[in-house]
């Protein structure tokens, strides 16, 4: 009897997996249920904060020396919010030792660094400022020279209703930080229904960074930044690409645990188009390079050049606007790449 | 107070505890928490649908579950800091934390795995349909391999499916499914990672332990309920404890309050009405000043002294000794002793007052009271008893003060003199012990001075010694308020010696009145006499001497003679006896004596004669002092009786002094000086004191044959003369009479009577003759006719007067009496001097020329006749008087 039901079952299994498997490539598009969701316009944030927040994201005091204020590394005019270099430099010529990601947005992820050992902007800020390789200042420091400033002072006092201190600093820095949103892409409008705000390719594009399951990690508003991923599922990264620093054991140096080496943050893509080059160590220049390591390192899969193209030609949807303005470049110079089996051959 | 009030403050603060304690149960706050923890557990569904709907569903919404179990986070945080402070659930949040993490990780895990899991599991069919038309030969192995991954998936207990899968993934190599082999491999590995994960995120306790910590804290609520509720009543309990302890302790102050209020009203009726000053000063000045004390410095109202300076009240004596008096009050807290002071008023007269002074403390400052008594009465009273004091130690009269039961109560110095009793001796003894007479007179004068009458009189009284005296005594009692006697003052004086020389004084006074009534007889019988005797003699003239009446006119000129005689006595006795005052020579006139005093003894008498040779003269009557000696010789001589005996004259000169003249018998006062004397002694049989008391008392005699006028006689002369005797006698060896008489001041020469010529002398002119007796103007008109003088007669002054006047250049002389009614003979002589100071008066008296002469004296009197006079005594001083003249 048990036998019979279990074979029956498993005929049933094996009918909807067949089911399943004819369905799956022409299933229709959910705008509700894509895994790909819309950036809010604003967060919940307060003006005045937010201003001193700006004026202090642009104040070079906050370093040690008086050299690099926070958008030192996080351009926003050209950069996307990044650097453009493999890894940051900080005070007095400091090598970081990882790739800086964009400022924008990053209120969206769910934790901050690479390794996501700051829960909140808040923390993020506290880190940068003094570490070594970054502002390398202190907080005594820093509050210090900016009570000497009136302007600050007065500033404070009206919208914190205290005097300066770290904890207002940060969080005027986080508050300008959740400022820097990139809404009305066009790949939103896409969402909310404009079929035509997207042309074929683009439409391509993200079907396949769906089919090909990049989606699987790059999801939710930020395509990414709401989980942690080993580098390497599938294949070593490590044992072809070698360890450089402590950072590449990524979450590792977090919680210690085993399971987290090599466990990074999975970055957003939403401004992967502007903010070359790539990865926790910014070894890959460019993104067919970028979507072809993580096809043959997460997906296990091989992604036709054609494919490549129609996902860098994806990617170029999801800049949003800022001030106004929108981030997308006009030029798709990540679409000029070599070809694979060039790369192979070289 | 200070008890009510910390006990009060702490009930208080426990209240304000208690208050706070109860502020801190928040009722808001297990609503939160329990909606907190609520959240908790659905947020843990949330999370555990979402993953499970990405589980089932293949969407890949990884923000909703990580933005669920960063919310979880969040609530988490927010619970544990709203139960921080609550060790109680410690446990149970901790586990609830434990499990949030376990949660968290798992969410994490399971997107990971479920990323890899789902897109190899996604590309899978895709895979195989390739690799079915790639190798058809092997299109029903790669069927069957993906209808058993799908069971598998399904089913993952299916151990079947997973064993064939297991079978066939072992082929793969040699069947060159590279590709296959490695995706095959990842859901085998990854999705019991997924299984797991889920079910680490489904059973990982969060929703279990929200449930365990919920009902740990509603336990727990339940019971900070319960112990609120006890609270609020402890609370309503300590606020009913401090209202009904504040009602008690204000009820009481009030109730204290107002007994202050009454006992100071007391105390200010009672300042209002002491009859002393009290006052109230701070930093030596007045602060209060009770209407006593006002009207004592003589103010009207309070307002004039409160303010000035308690030293300018009290008088500069006192000054110093007040101001140390209040540094000692303000500077020691000590209380001013009481003192007597003296001080001002406001008008600058002075009072006694006795001050007394106590410091105390008020507002934080030492303020003093003083209390003032005017005592002035009292100081004065007090003077007053010192001088009566001083006056009864001090009198001459013993004063005694004895109780009822006649115990002596007080005695002053005087009565030791008087009793011999010394005054401590005195107090405490019996009053009784000085009584010395009839009992009976002693209850009479109790009775007397119990019914409150002064009982006055002699008592006898025995001293000390024992003897008995006189005393006067005065006994009054002394009542208290209610009319009770409760003492006695007795004043006693002895009045022995007084009493005794009362005695002497009536003796004497007798004898002068015998004195006054001698010479008065004497007097009027001179008058008698003259008439007799003129008239004899006048008659004698006018008769031959052949006539047989001439003889009886003899005997009737003889008796008249012895009469005159008896009349000088008499006259002598009483002191006014006819004096012829000249300067005499005693030791003469002794030895001029010689011859009759020799006959007049008896034979067996020897007389020796120690006569002192210049001796001063003494103004006296010769005839007198002859009588004086003869009077003396006489009782001498008596007083040798038969046997023989001597009898010696002694004169002399000697100054006696006060002393001296005090043991003379004498009459009033002598002034001492220089004294001539006589002294007569004779060995005879001497006397007693008995006798010698008596021998110049009148008709006094120790003979058979004596007048007992002698010795008086003798006395009168001496005393005529102002001089003084002294008489010593023993009986048996003899008797010493001694008789002083003042020294003459001018006479040092013998003056030698004038011998007149009296056969040159012829009577002419008139003489006036006033009288008021009619016989003396009659006999003296005829004795003047008879001398050859023409006559003129006035019976008074005035009528004499009248009849000088008319004519006065006839008269030559006027003889006037001395005693006369209208006008007498001094005021008469005055007024005839005024008509002529040159008159020539002859005055003529009864009394003796010292008595008459006295009243005349420096008045220019003539000459002065004494009365009974004869016809030669008459022509005598006639003579003389107008013989001066002439001259």
């Amino acid at each position: 009897m048990a036998k019979e039901t279990a074979r029956m079952i498993t005929r049933l299994a094996a009918a909807i997996g067949s089911l399943y498997i004819a369905m799956s490539p022409v299933y229709a598009l959910d705008f509700l249920h894509e895994p790909i969701k819309r950036i809010p316009q604003t967060l919940d944030v307060s003006p005045d904060k937010a201003a001193i927040g700006k004026k202090l994201f642009f104040d070079p005091r906050l370093s040690v020396d008086n050299s690099i204020s926070c958008a030192h590394c996080h351009n926003l005019d050209e950069k996307g919010g990044a650097d453009a270099l493999r890894h940051s430099f900080g005070v007095q010529g400091r090598e970081g030792l990882v790739n800086a990601p964009t400022v924008f947005n990053s209120a969206l992820n769910s934790t901050q660094f690479w390794d996501g050992r700051a829960k909140s902007l808040e923390d993020q800020v506290d880190g940068s400022v003094q570490a070594h390789a970054e502002m390398a200042s202190t907080w005594p420091q820093v509050v210090e020279k900016l009570r000497a400033d009136a302007e600050y002072r007065r500033l404070f006092l009206r919208s914190y209703k205290t005097d300066i201190n770290p904890a207002n600093i940060k969080h005027a820095i986080a508050e300008f930080e959740r400022t820097l949103l990139t809404p009305n892409s066009r790949f939103e409008r896409y969402l909310k229904g404009d079929e035509n705000a997207i042309n074929a390719e683009e439409k391509d594009g993200y079907r396949l960074f769906k089919s090909y399951g990049c989606v699987a990690c790059h999801q939710g508003r930020n395509v990414g930044g709401n989980m942690f991923q080993v580098l390497g599922v599938m294949g070593d990264y490590f044992s072809d690409h070698k360890v450089e620093n402590k950072a590449d054991y990524g979450r590792f140096n977090v919680t210690g645990r085993q399971e987290d080496k090599y466990r990074f943050k999975v970055p957003s893509l939403r401004l992967a188009v502007l903010t070359a080059p790539y990865l926790h160590d910014g070894s890959h220049t460019s993104l067919a390079e970028t979507i072809r390591t993580m096809a043959k390192y997460q997906l296990v899969r091989n992604i036709p050049d054609e494919d490549v193209r129609s996902i860098i030609h994806f990617l170029y949807t999801l800049p949003g606007e800022y001030e106004g303005k929108s981030l997308e470049p006009v030029t798709r110079e990540h679409l000029n790449f070599l070809p694979e089996n060039k790369v192979a051959s070289q | 107070m200070k008890a009510h009030v910390m006990l009060l403050g702490s009930i208080a603060a426990l209240l304000l505890f208690q208050w706070s304690h109860m502020r801190e149960f928040d009722a808001e706050k297990p609503n939160r928490i329990l909606h907190l923890i609520e959240d908790l557990s659905q947020l843990d569904t949330k999370v555990e649908q979402g993953i499970m709907l990405i589980y089932s569903r293949n969407i890949f919404d990884y923000d909703s579950i990580t933005a669920d179990v960063d919310q979880m986070q969040g609530v988490l945080d927010e619970l544990s800091a709203e139960i921080a402070s609550e060790t109680l659930f410690h446990e149970e949040l901790e586990a609830l934390k434990r499990s949030a993490e376990i949660q968290r990780s798992g969410t994490n895990e399971f997107k990971a795995s479920f990323a890899i899991f789902s897109s190899s599991a996604d590309y899978l069919p895709t895979l195989i349909s390739q690799l079915q038309k790639e190798r058809p030969e092997l299109a029903g192995w790669l069927i069957q391999l993906n209808s058993d991954i799908f069971l598998w998936r399904l089913y993952p207990e299916n151990q079947e499916a997973h064993d064939r899968i297991i079978k066939a993934s072992g082929q793969f190599e040699s069947l060159e499914l590279k590709q296959l082999s490695r995706h095959v491999q990842l859901i085998l590995d990854y999705a019991p990672r997924v299984a797991q994960a889920m079910n680490t995120v489904v059973n990982c306790g969060t929703s279990e332990n929200a449930h365990l910590l919920s009902a740990a804290y509603e336990r727990h609520l339940m019971t900070s309920v319960q112990r609120n509720q006890r609270d609020q009543v402890l609370l309503i309990v300590l606020g009913a404890v401090l209202l009904i302890y504040l009602f008690f302790v204000l009820y009481f102050r009030q109730r204290d309050a107002i007994r202050l209020a009454e006992s100071e009203n007391r105390f200010h009726v009672l300042f209002d009405l002491i009859p002393h000053g009290v006052g109230v000063h701070r930093n030596a000045h007045w602060i209060y000043c009770n209407p006593a004390l006002v009207k004592m410095y003589g103010a009207q109202t309070e307002a004039e002294l409160i303010g000035t300076a308690v030293v300018e009240r009290v008088h500069p004596d006192n000054r110093e000794e007040e101001t140390e008096r209040i540094k000692l009050e303000r500077d020691e807290l000590k209380p001013a002793p009481l003192m007597l002071q003296k001080n001002l008023r406001l008008d600058g007269s002075e009072f006694f007052g006795e001050v007394q002074g106590i410091p105390f403390i008020e507002n934080g400052k030492p303020v003093s009271m003083t209390m003032i008594r005017d005592v002035s009465d009292r100081v004065e009273a007090e003077k007053k008893t010192r001088q009566l004091i001083a006056a009864v130690e001090n009198t001459a009269e013993a004063i005694v003060v004895s109780d009822r039961e006649s115990t002596i109560q007080y005695a002053n110095p005087a009565f030791e003199r008087l009793t011999g009793y010394g005054t401590s001796e005195a107090i405490g003894s019996d009053i009784r012990l000085l009584r010395a007479g009839d009992p009976e007179v002693y209850d009479a004068m109790v009775a007397r001075v119990n019914s409150g009458q002064t009982w006055v009189g002699e008592l006898p009284l025995r001293t000390k010694d024992g003897e008995v005296i006189v005393a006067e005594r005065s006994i009054a009692a002394i009542c208290d308020g209610s009319g009770h006697v409760v003492n006695y003052v007795t004043a006693m004086r002895d009045v022995t010696e007084e009493k005794r020389r009362n005695e002497q004084m009536e003796h004497t006074q007798r004898l002068e009145s015998l004195g006054i009534l001698a010479g008065g007889i004497a007097h009027d019988f001179n008058n008698i006499l003259t008439a007799v005797m003129g008239n004899a003699a006048l008659a004698g003239r006018n008769m031959d001497d052949a006539s047989p009446a001439k003889d009886f006119l003899a005997r009737i000129e003889t008796s008249t003679q012895r009469a005159s005689d008896l009349c000088k006595q008499m006259l002598a006795y009483s002191g006014k006896g006819r004096f012829v005052v000249k300067s005499i020579y005693l030791s003469e006139l002794v030895e001029e004596m010689t011859r009759l005093m020799e006959v007049s003894i008896e034979k067996n008498v020897a007389i020796k004669y120690h006569l002192a040779d210049n001796l001063p003269a003494v103004e006296a009557d010769a005839a007198q002092l002859q009588q004086v000696i003869l009077n003396l010789i006489t009782n001498a001589n008596e007083a040798i009786e038969s046997k023989s005996g001597v009898i010696s004259f002694t004169t002399g000169v000697m100054y006696a002094d006060k002393s001296y003249l005090s043991q003379t018998i004498t009459e009033a006062k002598l002034p001492e000086g220089r004294y001539v004397f006589i002294e007569v002694s004779d060995t005879g049989c001497g006397m007693d004191a008995a006798v010698m008391k008596k021998i110049f008392d009148p008709f006094f005699t120790t003979k058979f044959t004596g007048r007992g006028l002698g010795m008086s006689a003798v006395l009168g002369i001496v005393r005529g003369h102002q001089g003084a005797m002294r008489v010593y006698s023993e009986v048996g060896r003899g008797t010493t009479f001694k008789v002083l008489l003042p020294a003459s001041e001018h006479s040092f020469v013998l003056r030698k009577d004038q011998d007149v010529d009296e056969g040159n002398w012829r009577a002419s002119g008139t003489v006036l003759v006033v009288d008021d007796e009619d016989t003396i103007r009659e006999v003296a008109t005829m004795m003047l006719e008879d001398m050859g003088f023409k006559t003129l007669s006035a019976g008074d002054g005035a009528e004499a007067l009248h009849v000088y006047r008319a004519h006065e250049s006839e008269v030559v002389g006027v003889l006037l009496d001395m005693t006369m009614p209208k006008m007498d003979g001094k005021e008469c002589f005055r007024e005839l001097r005024r008509i002529n100071p040159d008159v020539k008066v002859l005055l003529s008296s009864g009394y003796n020329e010292q008595d008459a002469t006295n009243r005349f004296v420096g008045q220019g009197l003539a000459g002065f006749l004494q009365k009974p006079y004869t016809p030669e005594d008459l022509r005598e001083k006639l003579r003389g008087m107008l013989v001066d003249q002439a001259k």
